[in-house]
């Protein structure tokens, strides 16, 4: 599955942390990036994922642990000896060089023969498709081109790892949807090791071979794109990628393949997870696609519940589905033998105890910052009924 | 109908008062240029005036007082020792002020402010003060007379000048653009060299520009320190004025005018973004032109 043929390790952080006066930025912080591999460390602004790209790169360094680039710790090495290269989230191009200037400074700074440097200049820039732009100024440049500019001028140096602070941010959605196709094109070309930093998960599942979902300092979760989507370890993980229902719940039993829960007066079945045992709080975990709507084929869960919202999205229909006290959301694809409900038309909807996961809840007291669990605000019901 | 005769009326009312205010503006415009412009217009014919004594208008032209001022060995002295100590207070100014602007511009310490004040002092403490202060110091480690203590006091006096403009600068700057140079291999010598400097370069001339100017115009706070065999432009100045009263002076701030002129231009002309780039560092020496 992994672009890695090899399982060689190019970069690993051990135990991780990084304060900032009163603020933990990065918290104990641990993971492996394999050569050649498309990292990306994902999560909210502020979770600690541009610190923890800045300690690789040297822009910071560790109060305690230790970044590992190729084996070697790195203690204080400053980013001007280490092996990375880095495309900056607001690109800092220097504004008083042209484009070939900009790109050949690093390769200037390790005083690479002339001759050399055009070559390789030349090249990168074909790579970018940005030949012919070579004595612009930087400021005559469109976004899009900027940011290829940015990303040639750290290629160049033949880093043994890029690290990318997203790149795509400031960009409309169509270049930016182009720009990811290009970006991974490029990483898979030239087998480079990249480590790329963004907020938006749709661009982390596209691009990543694996994903380390980060919140509040820590990193939750690391894995591939589709282990993570089928088996989140929190709430919070589940909740960040992709759409997910949240039902909270406590454990009535626990058999042999499955485990009952109770939500609310709603009974519900779900695949084992282990550590269970009654009168856990929990939540089950089930994504919108895989919620069954008036099947021949029910099993399982099977509930009544009565559409309150049905969303058009091309080609498929979101719809919101009240079902006790939880909207439930469900998606089906248009199109084929897929009715189309009505609003406020009353369905059975049912799903199968192996497609959820069951996820601990936090601790008592702890807040839903960050994750949306399917309750319904009752009062905010109330106040709209009353109407 | 009365609508649109209301319109008309309200739309030439808008017009004239237009007229008014650039009207108004253009005089304030001249009034103030005319203010500052006579006096010197009044010392330029005066030095071209054929007689000795004060009158105005002359009663005929010549060049006759340019003549003297040039035969006068005491002037060109003068001359040569301002522009030499102006050149090297302004380069110990520059050397001096550009790592402390660095280090205020990047600073978050509260010691900053305070570090920042003082530099600026100079300014606002009369030079006079200064002047007697010096004097007193100087005397007492035996360094009165020479070029040491006037270049010293002249870097005192314009620091502020160029901290002042290059904290501006920098303070513009964006970090993440030395950041990059450092990752693309750049040590704090060469982000120094080739990030920091090209970007504040049009400071850096302006800055030295003012530095000059500031420096060549001292007379208070330098009074004390010259000896007469190394008198200032301005004092020599000074001094023959207080024996004649012949145009020859006027001669000489004609001639420092045009000098102050070309000056003012160049200042213009940089802070307009013309070009000088052969002045400061280019990277590997070709120049990427169209």
């Amino acid at each position: 599955m992994l672009a890695t043929s090899n399982q060689e390790v190019e970069v690993q952080l051990v135990e991780v942390t990084k304060r900032f006066g009163d603020v933990t930025a990065v918290e104990s912080v641990s993971f492996t990036v394999h050569k050649g591999e498309f990292f990306s460390l994902l999560g909210p602004s502020g979770c600690g994922k541009t610190t923890t790209l800045r300690l690789i790169g040297g822009f910071e360094f560790p109060d305690t642990g230790e970044v590992y680039l190729n084996g070697r710790p790195m203690g204080r090495i400053p980013p001007n000896r280490r092996e990375t290269n880095m495309v900056f989230q607001r690109l800092a191009l220097f504004p008083h060089y042209s484009v070939f200037e900009n790109v050949a400074f690093g390769l200037r700074m390790k005083r690479v023969p002339e001759a050399e440097i055009r070559r390789r200049v030349t090249t990168v820039l074909e790579m970018v498709q940005m030949s012919g732009f070579e004595t612009r100024r930087i400021t005559e440049l469109s976004g899009g081109q900027q940011q290829r500019v940015a990303l040639a001028r750290a290629l160049v140096n033949n880093p043994r790892v890029l690290l990318l602070d997203e790149p795509l941010s400031s960009l409309d959605l169509k270049l930016r949807l182009q720009m990811q196709e290009e970006l991974k094109r490029l990483q898979r070309d030239l087998g480079t090791t990249f480590i790329y930093v963004t907020h938006d998960q749709g661009e982390a599942l596209a691009m990543s071979d694996r994903i380390g979902i980060m919140n509040n300092g820590r990193l939750l979760q690391v894995g591939s794109p589709m282990e993570i989507y089928e088996h989140p370890s929190t709430p919070f993980v589940a909740s960040f990628i992709g759409d997910t229902n949240l039902i909270q719940g406590s454990v009535d039993f626990v058999d042999e393949e499955v485990t009952a829960i109770t939500a609310s007066g709603l009974h519900l079945l779900v695949k084992r997870a282990g550590w269970e045992t009654p009168g856990d709080q929990v939540y089950v975990c089930i994504r919108p696609e895989r919620i069954l709507m008036n099947s021949d084929r029910e099993t399982g869960n099977v509930l009544h519940g009565k559409i309150q919202e049905r969303l058009f999205k091309g080609h498929f229909v979101q719809y919101r589905i009240h079902v006790g006290p939880f909207t439930l959301q469900t998606t089906i694809p248009y199109g084929g033998s897929n009715r189309i409900f009505g609003m406020g038309e009353e369905v059975t909807i049912s799903w199968d105890p192996h497609q959820a996961v069951l996820l601990q809840a936090d601790e008592e007291g702890r807040n839903f910052d960050g994750y949306s669990p399917s309750r319904r605000d009752e009062r905010a019901e109330r106040t709209a009924s009353t109407r | 109908m009365n609508t649109i005769r209301r319109e008309r009326y309200l739309e030439s009312y808008e017009e004239r008062s237009e007229i008014f205010r650039t009207a108004l503006l253009r005089a304030t415009l001249a009034f103030g240029t005319g203010f500052i412009l006579l006096p010197l217009m009044i010392v330029a014919i005066y030095s071209f005036s054929e007689v000795a004594y004060g009158i105005f208008p002359p009663p005929g032209f010549s060049t006759k007082w340019y003549a003297h001022l040039f035969a006068q060995a005491t002037f060109r002295g003068a001359f040569f020792r301002s522009v030499g100590i102006g050149i090297s207070a302004t380069t110990i100014a520059l050397l001096v002020g550009f790592p402390t602007s660095l280090a205020l511009a990047r600073t978050r310490l509260a010691a900053g402010n305070f570090l920042r004040a003082f530099i600026l002092s100079p300014i606002v403490i009369p030079k006079i003060v200064l002047g007697v202060g010096w004097f007193i110091f100087f005397a007492r480690i035996s360094l009165i007379g020479g070029w040491i203590p006037l270049i010293l006091a002249h870097t005192v006096i314009v620091l502020p000048f160029v901290v002042a403009i290059l904290t501006a600068n920098l303070s513009g700057l964006d970090p993440t653009i030395e950041e990059a140079a450092q990752d693309l291999g750049a040590g704090f010598v060469k982000v120094l060299w080739y990030v920091i400097l090209p970007q504040i370069k049009s400071g850096v001339i302006i800055s030295a520009l003012l530095a000059f100017i500031v420096s060549f115009d001292q007379v208070e706070s330098s009074i004390f320190l010259v000896r007469g065999e190394n008198n200032t432009l301005p004092i020599e100045m000074f001094l023959y004025m207080e024996k004649w009263q012949d145009p020859t002076i006027a001669a000489l701030s004609t001639l420092l005018i045009g000098f102050a002129a070309v000056i003012t231009c160049a200042t213009v002309a940089i802070s307009r973004g013309i070009d000088l780039s052969n002045l400061l560092p280019t990277l590997g020496g070709k120049k990427s032109t169209r």
